[in-house]
């Protein structure tokens, strides 16, 4: 019989620190076994360390995505951390954890394994696949029936002697003391060595909410109905030394230590070699690096490099052999030259952009003569940390990157990195919502009634807020726990490009899982993984530009009978500056954004460098700080350039004084805040991160500090601490700007002196950019480009030109005709072209949603007259089979009337979405002016004439509405008329008021007052009157940028 | 099939069968909850329209009432409104989801013509407080054609077809291919189809749409399919919220009186007493409604309904109403009641009716477990009658025959010494989502006398005992 003292138990709190006794949890999972787990890693290591753990393993089920964030913390607090997964075989569980880095290995191959044979996110495992793990220890946890566990234990006991165990988990559930009994002896009578562990969900009991309603999510249940799914109490935390002793005795509890002491294996041990291949025999692979630079130098420097540069390559060259990163360069140069041999424009950025070496390899284009000031900052060696080399390639042919980098490395050693996908307020309210009971319908409303493009911190406070007052117990629940497990993990999605490749097999190294996309791999880390690793991975990013920049000099290149290579494109053009001055950027990379093209006309730039400023200045970090005004003044000479120092001088000279780029403000924070260049490094970080955690606030504080300190203005140093949290919503390096910079001087130059070729160019491209084909077309056209429509007798594939400025729209813009159709069409499109519909039908085989769709388009009016004549021949029966013959004969001739002006540009937008005749303004314009609702209208190109502060009425289609996160409650609307676009500025009380016509109109009457300042012009809205009923037919989409 | 029908087209039949979407905007939603499917008036006239997502509808109008359709309570309700249309027309027939069609030539004479029949409807339509949009045609497609279309009212045959073949296409309820084809020709109305040679048509465009355009004019014969009346009057409606005064019944309640003056019209019947229940949450509540002589009209069942509801004192609210007729007036009075001792007395659901009406409904139940940690929520109690649920789990651990109702305080010295823990402790703790967390340790104990408890200690250190083993 059983006294009190013995029953009742210890309770949770740490406390016990000073305890002879040492323990080790062997059995942990993380948040990231998904929707299981109820608590961070780091959570649990910092938990494991308090409580005065002598060791934690985390062994998420049959995954290791979470161990690298652990094994930060655990370097951090001085933990000792095991790596090992879980595996679920019905009830019973096998837990394994690694203990060299060859058990690793191991383990890692076992899930690969059961991941890579299962759909994503599953894993299917057989007990007959556990015959490889060496170097591995195994602890197994038996179910609910005794013969399977005492067949299953003799089974792992005949394999796996000495490095097995019964693992004893006592949770205080039911039927807990009969489970204990049967276990014990059993174990006993086998003389398997018994362990204890407590099968860990969450590093507190407090979680025990959390880890309800995540159980509840994963059975699409709610809590209330969940009933014994959910655990019945909050045991499987990690509990107290105190606690553990009176729960498994001193015996299991020696154990745990024990094993945690064979486990040897540390995360950091991890490295991984760069493929030797690359590298021919009898050469190391700096000496291949250094040819490949030499070679390359000759290129780029065909006169022979100056003596600076060639310290610079020395330079650069002795670092990259200090930090062992020659194959990391030699990989990414043989990406770059495959892609150039197959004519695929690819150009690097991000911080290797600062670097000559890159510049020869041909990795980056930014001559480093033009941006002298740029290369100081290249690979780190205090940082020691992997160089960052993103290369971006035409979007529509990455992937014969990709298939090459697969293809050459094998899929066994090339993967993608992960991207973890975490709760954000919009899943959490779902989800968290659905698991506390609430009807979908409030939870829609909520959702509706929330701004989306708040950050999640005000966002949390505007739903405490719909709550009222008084808010009930289950709102208040509800935003408790949205606070709770926002960030948490849900599944791990493919990174947009970040490959990693290594010398042996990749799942040696980190367990490889199917990505949605089929014949996709991707690795259980993500790139903060990596990086903490120091693993390099290569970005492979896909960019429109390129492609449009590409087809552009291609076509240019057939014109002139010899090709155009982008370097033929002459430097420092001024009349590109000037029509970049005028605002004149549609289709432009980067500076074509309606933000771009009024800042255009302020900033004028004239040079490369002032590129590199504009792309870089219309950002969230310089506008919250508050630069962009301070920039412009002293640009325009209305305010002295000066600085406070020599040191700052320096740093911020190129920029005229005024910080505009992330890396003068961590510098900064060194030269005037006192930063220690980890601590810099450390901010850098931190900004990155800021979206997910939101602490930057004690990197603000140390800055003012410091910077008071150093006797700076207090003003610019808030400034500083304002423009920090701006780059920390959207960061925009220097570098990336050098980058980009090129790409807008190369397509501006386009579209300045080819106008016709670069508006193909974007049309063959398409989706990208900022415009629809109809805006980039009307462009053109503005710009003198005659278009000519699509016929089926003069069309190609592509848009294409049939002259200097000339141009005709190509098959690819009909929409529902795909290009194998079009293709067959053109093969068999008699050189004088067909002569009647019934000839063409004769020609080509095409099904009729094909001919439809060419009918639709308006490419057969030049052999039927017009759509509607087309079609009812179309519905003829087909010419070529022999019925047809008998009907010629009796047909009856039908002629149907001809659409009108409007039903011929409702049928383009639709059907092709280009129009070239009149714009539907024009002819609203024609029907409504003089007395109609358009009375008083004015064009927009007419605006630019009119006084600042006048009442003006313009009306036009809408084509944008935006409501961008840096500026407070407005939204931008665009119109569009037929003599160009009309900005619109809608305030917050003005859009709250007029809501119906600001949200639901596809044609728009503005009454409100022209602002203009220089060549910028805008209108402030007043009344908004939804007009589209003028134009019922013509639905146009606009595209709704929210 | 040529003649004189009428259409009667509701639009908004699955909107307005909630009976209080009147006074506020309200909105029905697709089945999946997402977009906008009607909308009434009020919520129109603040810019919501079908096709809305529901998220920018309550962007325009945070105040507007959704609601989800049913297809069962829809389809009920348009069975109802045949029902109500035995007044106007021996020969009904129902067109799903929102028509009804009457044949009206052979009416002509007993509503003294056509606009004597139009104002009657007129009359009776006011009260059903929906939505009607009404024609007439020569075919059943012509009317319906036309109701679709706006409506419109004629005798004569040529007005009809004049009036038809401006008709636009979209209103022929042809396939969404079909229609576009029509489209894609410039051809908009049905009278431009119509002009276009026949041979050529079929030819291009298919056989049906000849067919149709055949059945609408009236060259190819069309016959609807007539709605045969049930043989018992029995109706009932789901009201969309929970309705707490009695007065507050009567409009949900006049339809279906209307409905049953229609029924009883076309059977030349009369009601004699109505059964009429009222739905709640958990049971119903009957009423009896009686008339000496028998009636028929709706206008004087509703009067006696009011009194009888006036006196109503309503203990729950109500969410649905049942209406049948039990006896005409031809039938006999003087059937049988419950307690007839020729019942067979010894059958178990007997026995429980019987116990049931003595004891009355609260007295009698069953117990059946559910699952929740928590003993005090492991299990709930059922009606006496109805059916098993389909699942029952209950917890794997050792659980007393006997729970307490409440737990009771045991004095904590006694724990541990007269009291003797057994086994245990078993942990549960949950249920903080519902106000009723427990955070326990259960133990089996025994009593110095030798019975064994089921007993705990809560989070506060307190000891109680919940149960007693067998």
């Amino acid at each position: 019989m059983a006294g009190l003292a013995d029953r009742q138990l210890a309770d949770d709190s740490p406390g016990a620190r000073h305890s002879p006794l040492a323990f080790a949890e062997l059995h942990c999972l993380s948040n990231f076994s998904f929707l299981r787990g109820a608590s961070h890693p780091e959570e649990l290591v910092r938990r494991a360390s308090e409580l005065g753990y002598r060791a934690l393993a985390i062994t998420d089920e049959c995954s290791v995505a979470g161990v690298v964030r652990a094994w930060q913390e655990a370097c951090v607090v001085g933990l000792k951390l095991l790596v090992g997964a879980e595996f679920r075989f019905a009830d019973e569980r096998l837990v394994i954890l690694a203990q060299t880095r060859q058990g690793y290995a191991r383990l890692c191959a076992l899930i690969t394994l059961g991941r890579r044979r299962a759909p994503k996110g599953q894993y299917w495992l057989d007990w007959q696949d556990l015959d490889q793990l060496d170097d591995c220890l195994l602890l197994y946890r038996p179910g609910d029936d005794p013969n399977e566990a005492e067949r299953r234990a003799g089974w792992l006991l005949e394999r796996y002697a000495g490095r097995c165990w019964w693992l004893y988990e006592r949770l205080l559930g039911p039927a807990d003391e009969e489970r204990r009994r049967w276990q014990l002896a059993l174990a006993d009578r086998l003389r398997m060595p018994m362990v204890c562990g407590n099968a860990v969900l969450m590093h507190h009991p407090d979680r025990q909410r959390l880890q309800d309603v995540v159980t509840a999510i994963r059975h699409g249940v709610s809590v209330h109905r969940a009933g014994f799914l959910l655990e019945g109490n909050a045991e499987r935390h990690l509990r107290s030394l105190r606690k553990l002793e009176q729960l498994y005795g001193v015996e299991m509890i020696a154990e745990t230590v024990a094993i945690a002491e064979r486990c040897g294996f540390d995360l950091g041990e991890l490295r991984y070699e760069y493929p030797a291949e690359l590298v021919p025999p009898r050469m190391s692979a700096a000496e291949w690096l250094a040819q490949r630079v030499r070679e390359g130098e000759q290129v780029r420097f065909p006169e022979g490099a100056s003596d600076d540069l060639r310290r610079q390559i020395d330079h650069e060259l002795r670092l990259i052999g200090r930090m062992g990163y020659e194959h990391f360069f030699l990989t990414i140069e043989d990406i770059v030259r495959f892609a150039r041999s197959r004519g695929i424009l690819c150009q690097g950025r991000g911080s290797a952009a600062n670097s000559v070496v890159c510049y020869c390899l041909g990795i980056t284009e930014v001559d480093p003569r033009q941006a002298t000031l740029l290369f100081e900052r290249f690979i780190s060696e205090e940082r020691g940390e992997p160089p960052d080399i993103d290369v971006d390639f035409e979007h529509e042919r990455r992937e014969e990157v990709i298939q090459y980098i697969y293809q050459r490395y094998g899929r066994e050693r090339a993967g993608l990195a992960a991207t973890v996908i975490s709760y954000r307020t919009r899943s959490a309210l779902r989800d968290v919502g659905k698991a506390l009971g609430l009807d979908p319908l409030y939870l829609n409303w909520l959702s509706s009634q929330l701004d989306r493009r708040a950050g999640q911190r005000s966002w949390l406070e505007e739903l405490r807020a719909l709550g009222g007052e008084n808010p009930s117990p289950r709102f208040v629940l509800l935003v408790e726990l949205i606070e709770e497990i926002l960030g948490f993990p849900r599944h791990l999605s493919q990174h947009v490009g970040g490959f990693v490749i290594s010398s042996g097999p990749l799942s040696e190294l980190v367990p490889v899982e199917n990505a949605a996309m089929s014949e996709r791999s991707l690795i259980q880390w993500n790139k903060d993984d990596l990086e903490a690793l120091g693993l390099l991975k290569v970005d492979v990013l896909a960019l429109g530009m390129l492609s449009a920049i590409r087809r552009t000099l291609d076509m240019l290149g057939e014109r002139r009978g010899k090709p155009f290579p982008m370097q033929d494109i002459p430097v420092d053009d001024s009349e590109v500056y000037d029509m970049l001055s005028n605002g004149d950027s549609v289709g432009v990379f980067q500076v074509e954004s309606r933000a771009q093209m009024n800042m255009l006309p302020r900033l004028r730039p004239r040079c490369y460098y002032d590129l590199v400023v504009e792309v870089a200045i219309v950002r969230p970090g310089p506008i919250q700080g508050d630069m962009v005004h301070p920039y412009l003044r002293r640009r325009d000479g209305l305010e002295e350039v000066s600085y406070p120092d020599e040191a700052m001088r320096k740093v911020l000279e190129r920029t005229l004084g005024i910080p505009i780029f992330q890396e003068q403000v961590i510098q900064l924070a060194m030269v005037a805040g006192g930063f220690s260049p980890g601590e810099a490094d450390q901010l850098r970080r931190a900004m990155a991160a800021w979206r997910r955690s939101g602490t930057i606030a004690e990197y603000q504080d140390k800055l003012r500090a410091g910077m008071r300190a150093r006797g700076y203005d207090g003003e610019f140093a808030e400034r500083i601490c304002q423009q920090i949290e701006g780059f920390g919503q959207y960061g925009f390096p220097e570098s990336h700007a050098a980058s980009f910079a090129l790409l807008v001087y190369v397509s501006a130059w386009l579209k300045c002196h080819h106008p016709a070729a670069f508006c193909c160019g974007l049309l063959n491209s398409q989706p990208m950019g900022f415009y629809s084909p109809s805006q980039l077309v009307q462009d053109a056209q503005r710009h003198g480009v005659e278009v000519r429509p699509v016929d089926i007798n003069a069309s190609d594939w592509d848009s294409s030109l049939e002259g200097d400025r000339i141009m005709r729209l190509g098959f690819r813009l009909i929409k529902g005709l795909p290009r194998d159709a079009a293709e067959r069409l053109m093969a068999a499109r008699p050189e004088t072209g067909f002569g009647s519909i019934d000839e063409a039908r004769r020609c080509v085989e095409l099904n009729s949603r094909e001919w439809e769709a060419l009918a639709a388009s308006g490419a057969l009016n030049g052999l039927g007259g017009h759509r509607y004549q087309a079609r009812w021949e179309l519905l003829d029966s087909d010419p070529r089979l022999a019925l047809g013959e008998a009907r010629a004969a009796e047909a009856q001739v039908v002629e149907l009337p001809a659409p009108d002006e409007q039903q011929d540009v409702v049928e383009d937008f639709r059907h092709v979405g280009v129009s070239l005749g009149r714009h539907p303004m024009a002819m609203l314009r024609e029907r409504y002016a003089a007395s109609g609702p358009l009375k008083g209208c004015l064009p927009a190109a007419t605006l630019t004439n009119h006084e600042h502060g006048k009442l003006v009425r313009v009306a036009g289609l809408v084509t944008t509405r935006q409501r961008p996160g840096t500026s407070s409650g407005v939204t931008f609307v665009t119109l569009e008329d037929e003599t160009g676009p009309v900005n619109v500025v809608v305030w917050r009380d003005t859009a709250q008021a007029q809501r119906q016509a600001l949200l639901n109109a596809g044609i728009l009457q503005v009454t409100g007052t022209l602002e203009k300042e220089g060549q910028v012009v805008h209108v402030i809205a007043g009344r908004l009157t939804d007009i589209s009923e003028l134009w019922q037919q013509l639905r146009l989409k606009s595209r709704d940028f929210h | 099939m040529k003649g004189l029908w009428l259409y009667l087209h509701f639009p908004l039949l699955a909107l307005e069968s909630h009976s209080d979407v009147l006074e506020q905007p309200a909105a029905l939603l697709d089945e999946h909850a997402v977009r906008i499917v009607q909308v009434n008036a009020l919520a129109q006239a603040c810019g919501v329209v079908p096709g809305m997502a529901m998220a920018s509808a309550l962007s325009l109008e945070p105040r507007l009432r959704l609601l989800q359709a049913c297809a069962e309570q829809h389809r009920s309700q348009l069975e109802g409104l045949g029902l109500w249309s035995g007044r106007f027309s021996a020969r009904v027939s129902l067109q799903p989801p929102d028509g009804v069609l009457l044949e009206i030539a052979s009416m002509l004479r007993y509503f003294q013509g056509l606009d004597g029949l139009r104002r009657r409807l007129r009359q009776q339509l006011e009260k059903l407080d929906l939505t009607c949009v009404t024609a007439t045609g020569h075919t059943p497609r012509a009317a319906r054609l036309l109701a679709l279309d706006g409506g419109f009212w004629a005798e004569d045959e040529s007005r009809h077809e004049q009036r038809l073949a401006r008709v636009p296409l979209a209103r022929l309820e042809l396939d969404e291919r079909q229609q576009s084809r029509l489209k894609g020709l410039g051809l908009s109305r049905l009278g431009q189809l119509q002009a276009l040679p026949s041979r050529e048509l079929a030819h291009r465009l298919g056989a049906a749409l000849s067919e149709q355009l055949a059945c609408i004019s009236g060259q190819q014969a069309d016959p609807p399919e007539y709605f045969v009346p049930p043989e018992r009057f029995c109706r009932a409606i789901t009201l969309s919220h929970e309705v707490e005064r009695a007065a507050a019944l009567i409009f949900p309640l006049r339809r279906l009186l209307e409905e049953l003056e229609g029924f009883l019209h076309a059977r030349c019947r009369r009601a004699v007493t109505l059964e009429l229940s009222l739905e709640h949450t958990q049971e119903q509540q009957q009423l009896t409604i009686g008339h000496a002589t028998g009636e028929q009209r709706a206008e004087a069942w509703l009067e006696l309904c009011h009194l009888r509801l006036e006196r109503l004192q309503l203990s729950r609210p109500v969410v649905g109403l049942r209406l049948e007729v039990h006896e005409l007036r031809e039938l006999e009075p003087g059937r049988e009641d419950l307690f007839s001792p020729r019942l067979p007395a010894d059958a178990p659901a007997q026995l429980l009716s019987r116990l049931t009406s003595r004891l009355g409904e609260q007295a009698l139940g069953r117990l059946v477990p559910c699952e929740d940690h928590r003993p005090e929520c492991s299990w709930r109690r059922l009606p006496a009658t109805g059916r098993w649920p389909k699942e029952m789990v209950a917890s794997s651990g050792r659980r007393p025959g006997w729970l307490l109702m409440s737990p009771e305080p045991l004095v904590a010295d006694w724990v541990g010494s007269s009291i003797a823990l057994l086994e245990g402790p078993e942990r549960i703790a949950g249920g903080w989502w519902d106000q009723h967390p427990v955070r326990r340790d259960y133990y089996v104990a025994r009593w110095p006398d030798g019975r064994c408890g089921w007993v705990f200690r809560d989070a506060g250190g307190g000891w109680f005992v919940h149960g007693w083993f067998g």
